[in-house]
């Protein structure tokens, strides 16, 4: 079952879209990094791990403001709205019957998860690559040069040179280790959470099965509730970042705490498990 | 015929508009700044000039909008795929199928933008506690007329455009196009070549419905008119369009 939803997906115009825009994204990033730095000297120029899709720097800016904001539609896209086709289609019940109604909805939030994580990874990791054999390995690191007064405040958060306005960076070995490494890391961790959001949006549409339109709007709304409360927030110490969609992407570290994000993906895998759960027990009973 | 369903969705805003806006629940004594500020200010999330501001304040402030986009988007076009042969075989004339459908979504259009733009209106009034003088109508009734139409237009765009390519498609390609649109209207001076073409700037539609900016086609009800003939035009080549469109095949979703 998950082998035929597997290739229903990657056959589909949705999620076609979505790794197309991706992808359009990273090329237009690497590109964006290239024309900034051509023809300059080697050490000024940013490091592999610097130059990511979802590293910020002021070069990428634009791109990467646009990209943001059309994340929360973006990661619907993948496998999210299946269920409303099947019902549509009028195929549901066919499936049901042929795998059972449970491997059905697990099997079907399986994939979606596989497609939300595989639509953001596969253009990230192409990026990766990319930079990887074009920039050079010595250059500057998106914390700044080495000896930098503001690195060890950034990296450590120790505030020993100067007064450090965040914790230290996340996984601190690796960052000091394989800074490409770092990238790959959160690359991953990054499309992680997009595939658990896109299972999210896809245990939403038990409800809202009426149009996949309309199905764009739940995570929209959930995303804009916490760019509120970050503009309530805003200069208030000690400051907590709400941005849930920027917490893997690097773009600082200020406000940023894992206990927080943790507690909204923990809090998401508990609706997705009780809404795939209510959906197999209410379609048992019918 | 006006379903219930369609009456809540319009009604949707209200809650939207009173956590977004919630900061105007408090008032404050002594505020300075004139009531059309504080409204401009919370309509679009702000109300700096256009080479000023930057695109994700921008499209954050547009959150009602699209919001109507999302509830309405399929408004013509889910009973396109889901009924039209039913439809078209009691109702020949599919041009006064399109009209009634297209006067619906513009009613629901005023109605909601009635209650997002009055809404947003009436709280800064509390906010603040200053008299509402002729400028400050006047200001309310562009913005109003201004949102209303625009939000009708693109809403209409997304309704023809999902026959082709689908709902969820054809909302994130005027999405991104709008957001395009919005990036050259902010950048439009450092853009070679077209920076020297300023009715290109007066053209954008972002331009015309920021109305703070004043670099659009004109001032006062002349954006207006503007996303009136823009309108026009839609509905126009719609209406070619759903005569044209062979049903039994058109199942996109």
């Amino acid at each position: 079952m998950i082998r035929m939803q597997f290739r229903l997906m990657i056959n589909k115009k949705e999620f076609q879209l979505v790794y197309l825009i991706n992808l359009v994204y990273v090329f237009l990033v690497y590109l964006k990094h290239i024309s900034a730095y051509w023809g300059d000297e080697v050490s000024t120029i940013l490091s592999p791990g610097s130059t990511s899709a979802i590293v910020w720097h002021y070069n990428i800016s634009r791109i990467y403001h646009i990209y943001i904001i059309l994340l929360p539609f973006l990661l619907v896209l993948p496998f999210a709205m299946s269920f409303i086709d099947d019902n549509k289609n009028l195929i549901l019940f066919a499936l049901q019957i042929r795998s059972g109604v449970k491997v059905y909805y697990i099997a079907k939030g399986i994939v979606c998860f596989i497609g939300g994580f595989l639509a953001f990874f596969v253009p990230l990791f192409m990026n990766f690559i990319l930079n990887h054999v074009t920039f050079p390995d010595s250059g500057l690191t998106f914390m700044g040069d080495l000896y930098d007064i503001n690195f060890d405040s950034l990296v450590t958060g120790a505030g020993l040179t100067i007064e450090a306005r965040g914790p230290k960076t996340w996984f601190l070995p690796l960052f000091l280790a394989s800074q490409e490494g770092y990238t790959l890391l959160f690359c991953i961790l990054f499309s992680i959470e997009m595939g658990i959001f896109s299972t999210f949006v896809y245990v939403v549409s038990f409800a809202l099965k009426r149009s996949k339109l309309i199905l764009l709007l739940p995570f929209y709304l959930i995303t804009a509730c916490f760019e509120k409360l970050e503009l309530i927030y805003r200069g208030r110490e000690p400051y907590l970042c709400y941005s849930i969609l920027s917490y893997f992407m690097l773009d600082g570290w200020y406000g940023k705490d894992p206990l927080f994000i943790g507690t909204v993906i923990l809090a998401v895998l508990f609706i997705i498990v009780l809404g795939i759960h209510w959906q197999i027990r209410r379609d048992q009973l019918e | 015929m006006v379903k219930s369903r369609d009456l809540w969705k319009v009604m949707f805003v209200l809650p939207v508009v009173l956590f977004r806006k919630c900061n105007l629940l408090l008032p404050v004594t002594g505020e300075t700044l004139p009531m059309e500020e504080v409204f401009l200010k919370n309509i679009f999330m702000e109300n700096a000039l256009r080479i000023e501001t930057n695109i994700t304040v921008l499209m954050s402030g547009m959150l009602e909008i699209v919001i109507f986009s999302l509830l309405f988007g399929a408004h013509l076009y889910h009973d396109l795929y889901e009924n039209s042969v039913y439809i078209f075989i009691r109702q020949k004339s599919r041009s006064r199928w399109y009209a009634k459908r297209a006067a619906e979504l513009f009613l629901f259009s005023v109605v909601y933008s009635l209650l997002f733009v009055g809404g947003t209106f009436l709280l800064c009034r509390f906010y603040t506690g200053q008299r509402i003088d002729t400028e400050t109508a006047e200001i309310f009734a562009v913005t109003y007329i201004l949102i209303a139409l625009f939000s009708f237009w693109i809403t209409l765009m997304i309704n023809i455009t999902a026959v082709f390519t689908g709902s969820v498609t054809a909302f994130l390609i005027h999405y991104i196009i709008f957001m395009i649109f919005t990036a050259l209207a902010i950048g439009f001076e450092g853009i070679p070549v077209i920076n020297q073409f300023r009715i290109l700037l007066k053209l954008n539609p972002a331009a015309n419905l920021m109305v703070f900016w004043n670099d659009g086609i004109g001032r006062g009800l002349m954006p207006a008119a503007y996303f009136l003939v823009l309108c026009a035009g839609t509905y126009a080549a719609g209406n070619v369009l759903i005569k044209r469109m062979d049903i039994s095949i058109e199942n996109k979703e």
